[in-house]
């Protein structure tokens, strides 16, 4: 999965004023940011790092990725693709219905 | 005779199944759950079908084993690669545990070391994540990726004290752990 494209898939589809979700950058980091804050409503539930070292996400990076957000790996694949969007994330996350 | 809907979950009955050849199609044929499933199979896969037994003529079923142990050949083939491939990633892989005495902030000192792995991507990226919390960092070198999981750590500790922030249950309990760790 490309760095680019999760990194733009994301900032939309974890940012949903209709679902409470809010993914902000993270204060603090000092050079390129890559750290994120996701809340939901108005709580923070997990910080979430997307990596800049590389262009091309491996399969144990993703599962870093998606642990941080309490999803599977299939589910991160499908915030990047089409299928998974705000509604799925609130319904499916860990970090909400634990 | 009444039609059967038959799925392809079925199949994997395979060893029970009986199988009968009726003009160009090929039947199956076995009990599952105690109930007689009838197929039809085409060349390469088992399609959904409705079955009319009793268009299937007098012929009588018979085993047709060389179909099953072709399959059942190629089935291993595929799980032997698969095995090889994942003794393969296993051995390339790299893990060591690395032990983080310092954040190199002077901002934050600890009070108790970060365990963490270093492993490496099949895309030859090391990454190193901590054992107690869901973070990590990565980079060309495991010396760079723990560069990169103390930053990490460090923006943590930052979004995690934030006064003017609230914090789920996860991450209240996640706090009361880091100042094990962190003097806060």
């Amino acid at each position: 999965m490309r760095r680019r494209s999760i990194k733009r898939a994301s900032e939309s589809k974890l940012n949903s004023e209709e679902f409470g979700l809010e993914l902000r950058l993270a204060s603090g980091r000092s050079d390129d940011h890559t750290e994120y804050d996701l809340l939901h409503n108005g709580v923070l539930l997990t910080q979430y790092k997307i990596s800049h070292t590389s262009h091309e996400f491996g399969t144990r990076l993703m599962g870093n990725m998606a642990k941080q957000l309490g999803i599977s790996i299939s589910q991160l694949r499908g915030i990047n693709a089409c299928p998974f969007g705000p509604k799925d994330f609130v319904e499916k996350s860990r970090l909400i219905n634990q | 005779m009444s039609k059967k809907d038959i799925s392809k979950a079925a199949l994997t009955n395979y060893i029970s199944t009986q199988f009968l050849t009726h003009g160009d199609s090929v039947f199956a044929r076995f009990v599952e759950s105690g109930t007689l499933q009838v197929l039809e199979m085409g060349e390469n896969q088992v399609d959904k079908a409705s079955v009319e037994v009793g268009t299937l003529g007098t012929s009588p079923w018979k085993e047709i084993t060389f179909d099953l142990q072709d399959k059942l050949i190629k089935e291993i083939g595929n799980l032997a690669k698969r095995i090889e491939a994942l003794e393969n990633t296993f051995q390339s892989t790299f893990f060591q545990p690395i032990i983080i005495h310092d954040l190199n902030n002077s901002k934050y000192q600890l009070k108790k070391a970060f365990q963490t792995i270093i492993s490496q991507d099949d895309n030859g990226e090391f990454i190193a994540e901590t054992v107690d919390f869901d973070l990590y960092g990565t980079g060309n070198s495991p010396r760079d990726a723990i560069d990169d999981l103390k930053e990490a750590i460090t923006v943590y500790i930052g979004s995690l004290t934030d006064p003017d922030r609230k914090l789920s249950k996860l991450l209240q309990s996640k706090l009361v752990l880091l100042k094990q760790f962190v003097d806060l």
